[in-house]
């Protein structure tokens, strides 16, 4: 019966406004997360997609995310490797993580970079650095931080010049010299990782399983970049588990909420409940109403949540075009699942402790 | 213990044999009724009188199958609804009983319409939509169906409780004193018109009642005292004509 369902809901306001409220809340945490993790996640991949190797070359028991101010392997294993058949071109890098922006930059130099990616460092503004402390940027990060030619950017607390603007999609937003975030890093000599371009696409699997079997490279880790984003979801340290306790905390908030809507409800509604025995109403028809009930706020606080999800993620857009969300259409059937697990779940037991209520009790109930 | 097949077979729709009740408060036993026999013929508009306490709506309740008595039998359309289940109760009630409450107990915050119809739901009574409005024409309700409860009269809203109570056919109709917080007039129109229901559709009628003005419009009035109900009136109980008692 819609009739007696909405006027339950609109009979106390605020309780229904707060709990909706609450449940949309749990909706938008998770789908932020999954859309801000997911869309840094694909973003980076596809960056370093652009980039266009083929293979990462990186110290043994490195991931392909944090492969970060872990510059200890030695510049000339770049020798050996251009030795290997099959093998191209390879770019010696060092992938470094500001930890102030939380962004990533790049050392690299630019012939071998260029050669790897096939002229993909595409300079829009300006030029390439020469060396020192010099650097260039993309023309996202340019946009997001209004930056000029001649800035100063400050990065490991040294102040490098913007002296170019690059065109996004190559690996990191900001580039600098290799020999001088060695120096930075005190690894002279060493880099964190190879980028690695090989003759043909055929050459990539054996150049991979060579460089996996062989020493002087066994040992080292080496990954294709047609595997990269499967390989980042499942590297970032804690990802999943994180994932995990977040949606354990959203199920959680939108369980107690609806069980406590609920039971609240029927506390007030023995009376109605007693009304409805008295005119034959099963306990499944019982059950069944504060199951709708229950289901209806969910859903509303769903609908809501996603709604404003969504207008978050505009409003970030907006705010910070640089920031990569991007929320998976999956992930809005796991939390309409979810949602509507827990609100089923929460009403559960009030559900049950008004249909076994004594009609009696209530009718007499003053 | 005999079931009373003879007593049904002549028309009875309810019989009680024998019941007691006792509630049970915490340690407290509160006895409310001692040993109540009862009989009521099919179509018959049965009055229930007596002081405050004695054990009426206890009484009407266990009738209804909303309470299960201590000891003792009670038959409802031939049925022993004292050996159901719960789930049968509930069907018993859905089918066969129609309450009306002293408090009328509408649902306050949807319209007449809705009360009527989540009634209709309940007792899944889709079969029959000209008997519902049969019963709002009757009891001239047409004018007030999107109002909600409390804004109509008190006379008005028992003749909605009435409509509830009436819609899904049942066999008997309990009222708990319906008119306790109506004026005479009013009290008046509407038992008038449960009269009506009662020769028309030949619906049993038990209504508990204060006013001995109300009592008349039974066909039989029985008294009840401290949980059993008076001797005088034991010999009408199981008398079949439709002689009309009153003081
Ligand atoms: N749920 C209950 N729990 C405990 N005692 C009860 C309960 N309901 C009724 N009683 C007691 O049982 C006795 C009979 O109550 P009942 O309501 O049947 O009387 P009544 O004849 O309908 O009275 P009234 O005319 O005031 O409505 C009373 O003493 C009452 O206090
Ligand atoms: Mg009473």
């Amino acid at each position: 019966m819609k009739g007696l369902l909405w006027a339950n809901i609109k009979k106390r306001p605020t309780r229904t406004i707060v709990s909706i409220f609450a449940v949309s809340l749990s909706v938008i945490m998770v789908l932020l997360f999954e859309g801000l993790t997911n869309g840094l996640i694909k973003d980076y991949a596809q960056r370093t997609k652009n980039t266009r190797a083929d293979l990462f070359f990186q110290p043994p028991g490195s991931s392909l995310l944090f492969a970060l101010n872990n510059a200890t392997m030695p510049y000339k294993i770049k020798d050996k490797l251009m030795e290997v058949p099959g093998i191209k071109y390879v770019a010696p890098m060092i992938h470094q993580f500001n930890k102030k922006n939380f962004s990533l930059i790049f050392g690299i130099e630019p012939d071998s970079f260029n050669k790897v990616s096939g002229n993909g460092l595409i300079v829009v503004e300006g030029r390439i650095f020469k060396g020192g402390y010099e650097c260039v940027v993309d023309d996202i990060y340019k946009k997001s931080h209004h930056t000029k030619l001649g800035d100063k950017i400050k990065i490991l607390n040294h102040y490098f010049t913007v002296v170019g603007i690059f065109k996004s999609g190559v690996g990191a937003r900001i580039l600098v010299p290799l020999k001088t975030l060695q120096d930075l890093n005190d690894a002279h000599n060493k880099v964190s990782i190879f980028y690695i371009k090989c003759d043909t696409k055929k050459d990539i699997d054996r150049v991979y399983k060579y460089l996996k079997n062989t020493p002087p490279f066994k040992g080292y880790t080496v990954n294709k970049a047609s595997n990269i984003y499967k390989l980042m979801t499942s590297s970032l340290p804690g990802l999943k588990e994180f994932t995990f306790v977040l949606i354990a905390v959203s199920v959680i908030i939108s369980f107690f909420v609806i069980l406590l809507t609920m039971y609240t409800t029927i506390s007030e509604r023995t009376r109605e409940i007693g009304i409805l025995k008295s005119l034959g109403a099963s306990k499944r028809y019982i059950i069944f109403m504060i199951l709708k009930e229950a289901i209806t706020l969910t859903s509303v606080g769903l609908g809501l949540g996603i709604g404003l999800t969504y207008s978050v993620v505009r409003f970030l857009h907006k705010i910070k075009p640089s920031l990569p969300i991007e929320i998976q259409l999956k992930w809005i059937f796991i939390i309409i699942g979810l949602a509507l697990f827990s609100g089923v779940f929460g009403s559960f037991y009030p559900a049950f402790k008004a249909a076994r209520q004594d009609p009696v009790d209530a009718l007499t109930f003053e | 213990m005999e079931t009373g097949s003879k007593e049904l077979s002549v028309g009875n729709i309810v019989v009680v044999k024998n019941v007691t009740k006792i509630y049970k408060v915490g340690k407290v036993d509160t006895p409310a009724l001692r040993g109540v026999s009862l009989k009521v013929r099919k179509g018959e508009f049965l009055a229930i009188m007596g002081p405050s306490g004695c054990g009426k709506t206890t009484l009407l309740h266990l009738i209804g199958g909303l309470l299960t008595p201590t000891s003792g039998r009670i038959f409802v359309d031939g049925q022993d609804i004292t050996r159901m289940k719960d789930k049968e109760r509930t069907q018993l009630r859905r089918e066969k009983i129609g309450f009306i409450f002293q408090r009328y107990n509408l649902f306050p915050g949807i319209s007449v319409r809705q009360n009527l119809e989540l009634a209709k739901h309940i007792k899944k009574d889709g079969r029959d939509n000209g008997f519902i409005e049969e019963i709002i024409e009757m009891l001239g309700l047409k004018e007030k169906m999107d109002h909600k409860p409390l804004e109509i009269s008190g006379g008005e809203q028992l003749r909605v409780a009435i409509a509830r109570a009436v819609i899904g056919k049942p066999s008997i109709i309990l009222a708990d004193e319906p008119t306790g917080s109506l004026d005479s007039h009013n009290s008046q129109i509407v038992l008038d018109m449960l009269r009506n229901l009662n020769y028309k559709f030949n619906q049993t009628i038990v209504m508990i009642t204060h006013n001995s003005e109300a009592a008349a419009y039974a066909d039989r009035i029985i008294r009840m005292r401290d949980g059993q109900i008076e001797k005088k009136d034991v010999g009408s109980v199981f008398s079949f004509d439709h002689q009309t008692l009153t003081i």
